[in-house]
Parts: structure tokens; C-alpha cells; sequence
């Protein structure tokens, strides 16, 4: 793994541990829940492999495809050897993405949610010092996430809670507020992560026909998520709260901040919480992971970062074991030395308090 | 003592030289029951009003707009009616005032009204397109030879859209443009779609996407205000050009072009990039694309400036429209004033006097006048 | 460094309470408005995009302490763009958003009888009359008029 010649200390805010099937998580739920899915011969969820099709070239890089068959990302051992040992990489975010959002049973999807949530920390947190984790929750009842936060929030391993970042109310909605104010009496993160399983099309217009289409133009579901969040006032109900875009790219945050604090001048007697520009609610309240950038060149990035404002807002990560076509030593070309200590480990370490 | 009515503009001066102004983005607007839309409907149409009325699915309405017809305070007709709906007063307060050579005019309150299914019979969509369309050609093109209008059509029913591109063609050459919702039921790329493009093709105007109403708002529902809509509307850009470009729309119809109005132009080059990188690891899933989709973006694209953009430094305006012209699309921005919408830009104030000379006439006027064949 | 003058441009009677006007003076045009017994005047040009700032409606204040909080005060007057719909308090022609930074160009308007115009002497006293010049209507001595303080 590549680090562009970066030598100093590496925090990595996304990796991912993925669920190897449905057996390993059946020990960690009650015995009906054997019995149900045996009587259906039910596999899993099926969301996982709608947004991460299992053997496209983005869904894992090559030399992350273990040769013999196991499920990539599936084992602390292959993160060890793929990212923790391979580079100086201090702490790592473990992200598990399975689509639990994707069960409408309840119980089920609670079960689950609940399951991996002890899996990640008997089989990950438990055994790397390394490890921190963001923990899951059934992201289509806020009131089930609060009782999950409740639940196991309070392990020092967790550090974020993973939202999919397709609902089917937009993260800003007041019905989700009740969990962001659990989250943050927890000095937990919400981390808005690719994926999802909204009830219509994951975009205004119907559904992509192509995979690389929907890829590329996934973006924009990020953008109405950031845009909600600050449009109902997120921030103001619930000051504490922190929000981390992962898989989302930022090469847009600039100019999306710019349109917000132009509307805002002139609509702000509809939403009067808003009590300062957008932008800089953007830069007090949110961060957002590196992989991908799908950037320009140095230069372009370097115009990018000074529109941001601040280097402190993006995370590095290598979304492993994913592919994204990025060039890291561009990023780190069109920072100075300070810039790129705090993107490779600064920012996250004090983000996550770590 | 009176208040002075309609704003009056400054003519653009530079030095002893007029800079000419093309308007890309106005607003026409009629009530189905206006006295001189109303008889251009079919009886039985006009009856069907009466007895259920124009029955909305657009979302859009559901989320109150700031200002009365989402319109600037002083833009009401003298006479009487609705901002937009007076065409001498529009040219009053727009063509004149501004000293413009030409406005298109995107009706867009009625792009749903004629989108060909759903809340509406099918047919009277048709006859809504047919009487909107007759309706510019009447009592603004016939008025003013200023004026330019694009075309309603039912795009949901492609067959019918093309009978309909074709015979305002017939009617006028100064229909210049189709217009459509920048949402469809199925991304715009999708094959279903193709005979209209086709038929713009070998007419040789652009198919236009303008922000409107419509039936789903985002992946994850619907926005509780108008400031979050408003500041969504470029959300449904990163959909289209993605359609357009995978499924090879720009393979199989080389000479279509593509406007973008009221949908912004900064995000134009930070997607390139993320379009070109997709395409780079994704390449085996689309192998039929003949080229990056960069290139696609350079050669079919146009955009329209209103809302112009504001950087948190005013000074860095220069620099976003630097990136913008360097990557190849110097002809490509086209300055739109949005009238008579609130979020209305004025050529003379909208468009900073700090650009270059030969940007802000390319962007005034030259720009559009080589997309619309409109001599300046 | 261009001098300031003051310009005679209506009858105090010719707005009533709760209306406006709009009067061209020395080239610009200002806004008037009689609000509460007393007269405001700001440039009829917005700050933003130059839009036709006084033209806009008048509206109470609202503010919020957060996400279902509505405060609103019909005292604090805010004029607002027509065009962009930035407020601007229209005492002081701050803007809601900046009040620092931010601002329509306040005139000083000031209410004169006739009496003491009439018995002034333009030249010493830089005074002006506007629109409403003697040659037109003559200054009667008993009203009340409306005095702009502006750049030549």
C-alpha cells in the first residue's frame, strides 16, 4: 500500500470489515433467529451487494482479493497485513457496512444490528489496541438506533455511529434529532457512509442503469443529506454533534458551501435557527474522508483547499478494501508540511479524540 | 409624488463600446383559466379544467416559495395578472431596460403540466403542450422579434414529443430550444428517450434541462424548506450528465448539444474529474464508451449563469470561472437574468465588471449567440 | 472630496404613515418611508446585486433559538430586497446577516418647516431645493417638508 512517500503517523478513517456470511453473526443472535433464516434459506442482506457489487474492480482492489476465496476485509488478520502493519498506521475506524438498513423485519434488522455490533468488538476491538469502530444501528427507526446506542455506545472502541447515507428521510429531519443528542451525550460521531436502501430511486430521477453512472453520480446523495442537516438546524438543536462524510469525496463542499450562504441571506427568515453562514457551520460541525478524491491535479486540489478554507476537514482513508482511481501524492502535493501531518493524522485525532 | 415602477437598468457600457446581451433563462407564465391560453385548449380540455382542475403531483408545491410566484416584488404587471404573464411588460422591464438583442423564454411552470404521464390524462397533456407552445408563439414571439422560446414537450412520450418539436419548428424558427424537467421518470440517458433525441439532433437545437417541478425531490425524500430545495436544485446535474454520457447518448447522436439552465456551472469541472476517475476503474463495465467523459463534457455541454455563483471572497470569482474556461468551456456559460424570478441576476451587476473584456461578451451574448444561431 | 447638500423633496404630508415613496435626487434615487411618526430614507439600491431596494416589503423580525423556536417581533421593521430578499433593518440599513459589514446606504432625512427654509439663504446654508423646487411649488411656510442630506 502506497503512502506517497508520507512517512509520519497514519490514522485511517474508513476501513471496512465485512461480515463474512451470516453464519459468523448467527452465535451472537438469539437461537430463534437460526432457526428463522435455516426455515428460509435467507443469506443475508441483500443491500451489501447492491452498492458494492461483490466483484467489481471498485468493491476491492486486487491485491486486497485474498487468493484463496476468502470474502475480502473479512478478517483482522487481512486488515493487518493489508493496512495496520503494511504502513505506520497508528489507529484505524472500522466500518462495517452490510445493509442491515436493508431488513424491513424489525426484529431482524435489530438483531443484526446488534450482532455485528458484538462481533466488531469480540473479533476486532477486543484484539487491536489499534481499533476504533463505528458502531451499527437499524437505520430506519430512529428510536431503534437510540436503544442500540444505548446498548453498547458506551464501549470505548466506538467512536461513530454508521448511518447509510440513502434514507428515506433526509439525516436533517427533526424525527432523527432524539439519536443525534444520544450520539453526542456519547461523544459519538455520525457517519454518514456509502450505502442504503431508500423505499424509490436513490436519486430524483429513477434508477441509474449502470453501475459506474450511479458510482459517479452518487455524490448527490451526500449533498442533499449535508444540506438538510444544516437547513434544519441541526447543529443549533444539538451543538455537540459532529457529522463525517465518508465515501463522499469534498472536491464539492466549497461550492456547495457558497450556493448555501447565498440562499441563506435571503431565506433566512424560513429557517431562522441558521444563525451563522452555512460554510461555517460546514467547517465547525463536519468532516469528510479522503477516499476517493477524484481530484485534479495538484494544483487543482491546492485551488480546491484554499476555497475549503482550513485543512482541517479531511480525513485520510483508504476505504480498504475498496478501489478508487485517486493519486494520494497529488492531495499531498498541494498541502504544506503541517497540512499534510494534520490530513494523515491531526484532523482524525482530534475529531475522533483519539 | 409617485414610486417608481419598473426598475430601470443601465445599459452594459464599455468605454465608447455596447456590450450585447443575450438572455438565456426567462420566465413566461399563464393560469390553464388565462383568457388568452384557455381558448387555445380543445373544448373538451378546456371542460375537464373546469370539472377537475390542473391536479399537481409536483412536490415543489408542497414547499412554499419565498415570494408570490417565486417572483421578484416588482415584477407584477401593471395591467393586472401574474409576474411573467404580461409580455409587454416584460419587455418593459426586461428587454428594454437591459437594451437585450434577445431572451429565450423556458416556460417551466407548464414543463409539468406536458410531461406526458401521470396526475393528468395522456392526451390532455398533449393539448396542454400543443396550447403552451401555441401560446408563446402567439403573444410573445409574434410580439416582439426579441424574443426566443423553447419548446414544451410531452418527454415522457417520446413519439408525441417529437410531432410536437416539429411542428413549432414549423411554426417558427425562432423556436430555438426543447426544454425539459430536469428530472425524467427514468434517467435521461435511458434508450426510451432516444427518439427526441434524435429528432433535436437533425433539427439542430439543443435539448435543454431547467429546474422545475416534478415528483421526487431527492434519494432520501423530500426537503422540509425552500431554502434546502433551492440550494438542491444542482443535485439532479450529477444524474443527467452521468446517463447522458454511460449509456453512449454522445456515441449515437455526435451533433446533440445539452443546455444546463438554473442548474449552476461551478460543479462542471470538480464532476469531470470524478466522472473521468470513475470511468478509469469502472472502464470494463462500460467498454462501449468510445472516450473519457471529460471529453463528452467539453464537446455537448452548456450552462447558463444564473445563480451566479458568490464566493466567500469575491475575488475568487475570477479563479472558479478560470477553472471553468481552462478546462475548454470558455464558449460554454451563457448569461440568464431568471426573470422574473426573485433570485433574479441583472447582466449589468450579475456578471462582474472585473472579468476580462472577452469573457464577459463571450458570456453576455457570444456564447449563446453561437449555441442559438442569434446574431449579435 | 465631493460636499454634502440638502435637498427639499416632499411635503411631510405626502406620506402618509405607513407608506413610502420613492424620489430622485442629485441623480440617485432614495426611498422614504413614514414608519411609526418617524421618516427613514435609504438608497433605492441594493448592496448585493443593485436591485431595487426599496420597492421591497416591509416585515417584522424573526429570529430563533433553534429548530422549532419562532420568534417574531412586529416591531423591529426590516425592509427586504424585491430582488434577493436580504433584510436590512430599516432604522439603520444594517443587514440581518452582517450587520457589520454588511449595509443599505443609510440617507438622513430630516423634517424642516417651511418657515425656516423659506427664511434660509441657499448658498450659506449648502441647502438645495429637490423636486420640489420653488419654481414649481412654491415652499409654503406653514407645512412640514422632508430635507435629504446627500453628496452633490
Amino acid at each position: 500500500m502506497s503512502l506517497a512517500g508520507f512517512s509520519g503517523a497514519v490514522i485511517d478513517c474508513d476501513v471496512h470489515a465485512n461480515v463474512p456470511s451470516l453464519e459468523t453473526l448467527l452465535p451472537y443472535m438469539a437461537p430463534v433467529w437460526t432457526q428463522w433464516t435455516r426455515e428460509r434459506a435467507w443469506k443475508g442482506p441483500l443491500g451489501v451487494a447492491t452498492v458494492y457489487p461483490p466483484n467489481a474492480p471498485t468493491t476491492a482492489r486486487a491485491e486486497w482479493r485474498p487468493d484463496d476465496g476468502r470474502v475480502p476485509a473479512s478478517e483482522l488478520a487481512l486488515l493487518r497485513e493489508h493496512v495496520l502493519d503494511a504502513g505506520n498506521v497508528e489507529r484505524a475506524i472500522v466500518n462495517c457496512y452490510y445493509g442491515v438498513d436493508s431488513v424491513r423485519h424489525p426484529d431482524l434488522g435489530n438483531a443484526l444490528a446488534s450482532a455485528i455490533n458484538d462481533w466488531l468488538i469480540a473479533e476486532w476491538l477486543d484484539k487491536d489496541e489499534r481499533l476504533a469502530a463505528s458502531l451499527v444501528v437499524p437505520a430506519r427507526d430512529p428510536n431503534a438506533a437510540i436503544r442500540e446506542i444505548e446498548r453498547v455506545g458506551d464501549h470505548p472502541g466506538f467512536v461513530q455511529v454508521l448511518l447509510p447515507v440513502r434514507s428515506d428521510r433526509l439525516y436533517g429531519s427533526r424525527i432523527w434529532h432524539p439519536m443525534y443528542a444520544a450520539m453526542a451525550a456519547r461523544g459519538l460521531v455520525a457517519g454518514i457512509h456509502w450505502g442504503g436502501t431508500p423505499e424509490g430511486a436513490p436519486s430524483p430521477s429513477g434508477w441509474p442503469s449502470w453501475y459506474a453512472e450511479e458510482y459517479a453520480a452518487e455524490w448527490q446523495v451526500y449533498m442533499a443529506q449535508l444540506t438538510s442537516l444544516i437547513a434544519e438546524g441541526t447543529f443549533q438543536a444539538v451543538p455537540e454533534l459532529r457529522v463525517s462524510f465518508l465515501e463522499s469525496g469534498f472536491t464539492w463542499v466549497p461550492i456547495w458551501g457558497w450556493r448555501m450562504n447565498k440562499e441563506w441571506k435571503g431565506l433566512r427568515r424560513e429557517v431562522p435557527w441558521i444563525d451563522r453562514p452555512p460554510l461555517d457551520i460546514v467547517r465547525d460541525h463536519m468532516r469528510f474522508s479522503i477516499a476517493p478524491t477524484h481530484g485534479g491535479s495538484a494544483d487543482d486540489l491546492a485551488t480546491v483547499l484554499r476555497w475549503l478554507g482550513t485543512d482541517e476537514l479531511l480525513l485520510y482513508a483508504t476505504d480498504y478494501p475498496h478501489l478508487h482511481d485517486d493519486d494520494l501524492s497529488a492531495l499531498l502535493a498541494s498541502l504544506d508540511e503541517d497540512g499534510r501531518e494534520r490530513l494523515m493524522a491531526g484532523n482524525a485525532r482530534a475529531w475522533y479524540r483519539l | 409624488m409617485s414610486v417608481q415602477s419598473p426598475a430601470l437598468g443601465r445599459v452594459h457600457r464599455e468605454g465608447a463600446e455596447r456590450l450585447a446581451v443575450i438572455d438565456t433563462d426567462v420566465h413566461p407564465r399563464m393560469t390553464p383559466t388565462d383568457p388568452r391560453f384557455n381558448p387555445l385548449l380543445p373544448q373538451r380540455w378546456r371542460d375537464y379544467l373546469d370539472l377537475i382542475g390542473l391536479r399537481s403531483g409536483e412536490l415543489e408545491a408542497q414547499v412554499p416559495r419565498q415570494r408570490p410566484f417565486a417572483s421578484r416584488t416588482d415584477a407584477m404587471p401593471p395591467g393586472g395578472g401574474i409576474p411573467g404573464g404580461d409580455p409587454a411588460f416584460a419587455a418593459v422591464q426586461l428587454l428594454d431596460a437591459y437594451d437585450m438583442t434577445a431572451a429565450m423564454l423556458n416556460n417551466i411552470t407548464a414543463v409539468s403540466w406536458a410531461r406526458g404521464t401521470g396526475n393528468h390524462p395522456v392526451e390532455f397533456q398533449f393539448a396542454l403542450a400543443r396550447a403552451i407552445n401555441d401560446w408563446h408563439h402567439a403573444y410573445w414571439l409574434e410580439a416582439d422579434p426579441r424574443w426566443r422560446a423553447s419548446i414544451n414537450v410531452p418527454w415522457e412520450q417520446p413519439a408525441e414529443a417529437v410531432r410536437e418539436l416539429e411542428r413549432c419548428r414549423g411554426l417558427s424558427d425562432r423556436f430555438v430550444q426543447v426544454l425539459l424537467e430536469s428530472r425524467a421518470d427514468e434517467p435521461i440517458g435511458n434508450p426510451r428517450y432516444w427518439p427526441l433525441f434524435e429528432a433535436a439532433e437533425a433539427l439542430g437545437i439543443p435539448i435543454a434541462f431547467h429546474v422545475g417541478g416534478n415528483r421526487r425531490m431527492t434519494a432520501s425524500g423530500t426537503p422540509s424548506f425552500y431554502f434546502e430545495d433551492h440550494c438542491d436544485f444542482p443535485l439532479r446535474n450529477f444524474n443527467i450528465v452521468a446517463s447522458l454520457i454511460f449509456e453512449g447518448v454522445f456515441d449515437r447522436f455526435p451533433g446533440l448539444r445539452i443546455a444546463f439552465l438554473e442548474q449552476g456551472w461551478s460543479w462542471v469541472v470538480p464532476y469531470a474529474w470524478r466522472l473521468d476517475a470513475s470511468w478509469r476503474a469502472l472502464r470494463a463495465e462500460v467498454a462501449h464508451l468510445q472516450r473519457p467523459p471529460s471529453e463528452y463534457i467539453r464537446e455537448h455541454f452548456w450552462f447558463s449563469s444564473q445563480p451566479m455563483e458568490e464566493p466567500e471572497h469575491l475575488e475568487w470569482f475570477v479563479e472558479v470561472l478560470a477553472m471553468f474556461e481552462d478546462f475548454g468551456l470558455a464558449d460554454r456559460l451563457m448569461y440568464s437574468s431568471d426573470y422574473p424570478h426573485w433570485d433574479f441576476d441583472a447582466p449589468d451587476e450579475a456578471v462582474p465588471l472585473t472579468l476580462p473584456l472577452e469573457s464577459r461578451r463571450r458570456i453576455l451574448a457570444g456564447n449563446a449567440s453561437a449555441l442559438y444561431g442569434i446574431p449579435v | 472630496m465631493s460636499a454634502m447638500a440638502r435637498y427639499v423633496v416632499a411635503r411631510a404630508t405626502d406620506i402618509p404613515e405607513g407608506e413610502r415613496a420613492i424620489v430622485e435626487v442629485a441623480g440617485r434615487e432614495v426611498g422614504i418611508f413614514h414608519l411609526d411618526g418617524e421618516f427613514h430614507a435609504l438608497l433605492h439600491r441594493c448592496p448585493h446585486l443593485g436591485g431595487p431596494l426599496c420597492l421591497g416589503p416591509v416585515v417584522g423580525l424573526i429570529e430563533s433559538a433553534g429548530p422549532g423556536d419562532l420568534r417574531f417581533d412586529p416591531e423591529r421593521k426590516f425592509l427586504t430586497c424585491p430582488w434577493h430578499g436580504w433584510e436590512f433593518d430599516l432604522r439603520t440599513g444594517q443587514s440581518y446577516f452582517d450587520p457589520q459589514r454588511v449595509r443599505a446606504r443609510r440617507v438622513p432625512v430630516a423634517v424642516e418647516h417651511g418657515q425656516a427654509i423659506a427664511a434660509a439663504d441657499d448658498d450659506e446654508n449648502g441647502r438645495r431645493q429637490g423636486p420640489y423646487v420653488a419654481e414649481v411649488i412654491p415652499i409654503a411656510v406653514e407645512e412640514d417638508y422632508l430635507v435629504l442630506t446627500m453628496r452633490r
